[in-house]
């Protein structure tokens, strides 16, 4: 029976059906022929989606979408190069610390690489930098968005995990920066070999001019997580703070946002949020029906029969994601495995908000590994260059990002220090 | 046809952004009712999630509008014209008949839910009220694909097969 169900599944991938729907229809046929009623299914799909958490979906969407466009990021940007350009390697220092900074603003890893690398990227270039490189760099930084809280998939996890998404963001928090630290180096030892030339110092006027003007954008961050961390706002209503500080920010101070452009946000909003949560409906069949034939259950117990050890569980799972990240994203991989996995993580003695990070990273490598990386396709559309060339110039950072995941496995420390100082 | 995909279109994001919008204004509402006047107030929590629900169902054929459905285009990008026309018009046919479904099993459930007089635990608002959107948003969804099958079975290649 699973195996009817996932040859269905995949046939309808191939032919290009939206990934939702084909959750959704192949789990219908299955749970049809065990006898459910299809009746029952749209109420189903609608319990799933029906949860307040979820909301900090479309919030941190929202705010993402009103940053990009509000003028915020290019402040930022400009502030950062004010500060950091002269250095050697200035403008990559400068895309890998606005895009850390936009990840801590944005839920998602396209999002942030679009808005970074549409600044960014030509700037490299016409500096002298290797395009490939500067497509690498960006595609590598932009999956920050996805680990630096806030966290669409962190907020999936802790939705399906039933644990904490408050205490997920904070745990998120030191191996963001941690693997921010990582790309800055080598961004920094790149640059250096390559004798890139760097900008020219700014006075301390431009200085002082530039940072005032962004100082409005980099407060967000620390609104956000210290409303979440200190408990004062959920998730779900620190994403609406988000939105509505970004509003007043973009339309008032930076005069950038016009009453008009409300369609245009809106639509690039709901484009991403009823993606999402066409998944999330479908998956909530496909996970009706492993419950259904008790397949958690069934794995758990052969589990207990092979001799693997939490190592041997890390490298699995981390093989596991690799290869559905191929054909799947990140959303759609969370729903679809971690059901299945959570008991074994506790089985293991595995700390959840310790797997949750290391999973997380794992689905970051994923963004960036060909053929189906989608920041590689985001790189792709802003620079018009095939997708070849953005794997050629990634390819250095996926083993990087590598080497950081496998730091972050064997020191859970890194993941859970902070959280527990945690109210 | 081209007057009235924009009107369409219009209805489409006009109805969308009442309930996203308003939802999430309530949701910020909601904060200020509960760090500010320390009333909370635990209708906010439960109107709010409807309203922004109700806005992303119908958000659902916007989405397919403009493409940004999440599919696979490893496969699809190898096939030569011919083949992606076919897989175009199935793909699409089996969008159609999933709407088709949707619409069908969610207004029998809104029907089934008005007899039961089932309501929603905070406020008591009736659920076949809130369970409206599911053929609602269906019947957007299904329009939607209707659009694309019937370009498929016109011409190939009427809409760009950007994913992203």
């Amino acid at each position: 029976m699973i195996l009817l169900l996932f040859s269905i599944f995949f046939v309808m991938l191939i032919l290009r059906i939206p990934i939702g729907i084909s959750l959704a229809v192949s789990s219908s046929i299955v749970l049809v022929l065990s006898g459910f009623n299809l009746s029952m299914f749209p109420q189903k799909m609608f319990t799933a989606m029906e949860s307040f958490p979820l909301l900090a979906i479309p919030g941190f969407v929202t705010a993402g979408v009103i940053l990009a466009r509000g003028g915020l990021t290019k402040y930022l940007i400009n502030a950062l190069e004010a500060w950091l350009g002269h250095l050697p390697g200035g403008l990559a220092i400068v895309t890998v610390l606005t895009c850390t900074i936009f990840a801590a603003i944005s839920g998602s890893s396209p999002a942030t690489a679009a808005a970074v690398g549409s600044i960014m990227i030509p700037a490299m270039v016409n500096n002298g930098y290797d395009k490939k490189y500067a497509m690498g760099l960006v595609a590598a930084s932009g999956t920050l968005g996805m680990l630096i809280p806030p966290s669409i998939v962190l907020i999936m996890f802790g939705i399906i995990a039933e644990i904490s998404i408050g205490k997920l963001f904070i745990a998120g928090v030191i191996p963001g920066i941690f693997l921010s630290g990582v790309l800055l180096a080598s961004a920094i030892f790149y640059a250096r070999k390559n004798n890139y030339k760097s900008m020219k110092k700014a006075s301390w006027e431009e200085k002082k001019k530039h940072t005032f003007k962004a100082v409005w954008g980099m407060l967000l961050p620390i609104i956000i997580m210290g409303s979440i961390y200190t408990g004062i706002a959920t998730p779900t209503e620190s994403s609406i703070i988000a939105v509505v500080y970004g509003i007043i920010v973009s339309a008032f101070v930076y005069k950038e946002l016009k009453f008009r452009d409300t369609r245009t946000i809106l639509v690039e909003s709901i484009n991403v949020t009823s993606m999402i949560f066409l998944i999330i409906g479908g998956a909530s069949l496909l996970s009706l029906f492993l419950t259904n034939e008790q397949i958690p259950v069934a794995l758990g117990e052969w589990l207990g029969t092979i001799n693997l050890n939490k190592w041997g569980f890390f490298i699995l799972t981390g093989i596991l994601f690799l290869i559905l990240g191929v054909f799947l994203e990140s959303v759609s991989i969370i729903l679809i495995t971690l059901p299945i996995l959570l008991p074994m993580v506790y089985y293991f003695g595995i700390d959840p908000f310790h797997f949750a990070i290391v999973m997380t990273i794992n689905l970051e490598i994923g963004m960036i590994t060909p053929p189906v990386g989608l920041n590689l396709f985001v790189v792709s559309g802003i620079t018009r260059e095939k997708v070849e060339d953005v794997v050629k110039g990634v390819f250095p950072f996926i083993i990087l990002l590598i080497l950081a995941l496998i730091l972050v496995i064997i020191f859970p420390s890194i993941s859970l220090w902070l959280t527990e100082f945690m109210k | 046809m081209g007057r009235l995909n924009k009107y369409w279109t219009l209805l489409e994001d006009v109805l969308t952004g009442i309930f996203f919008i308003s939802g999430l204004g309530l949701i910020f509402y909601g904060v200020i009712l509960r760090y500010v006047f320390k009333t909370p107030k635990p209708w906010v929590e439960e109107i709010s999630m409807y309203c922004v629900l109700w806005g992303i169902l119908f958000g659902l054929s916007i989405a397919l509008r403009n493409n940004q459905h999440i599919s696979i285009d490893l496969f699809y990008d190898k096939l030569s014209p011919t083949i992606k026309r076919v897989v175009d018009i199935i793909a699409n046919f089996v969008g159609v008949v999933f709407c088709v479904c949707l619409v069908y099993y969610s207004a029998v459930l809104v029907v089934s839910t008005h007899k039961t007089g089932m309501v929603s635990m905070t406020v008591g608002i009736p659920m076949w009220l809130v369970y409206l959107i599911l053929p609602l948003s269906g019947f957007f969804f299904l329009i939607r694909f209707i659009e694309r099958f019937i370009k498929n079975m016109r011409k190939a290649g009427t809409y760009d097969s950007s994913s992203i």
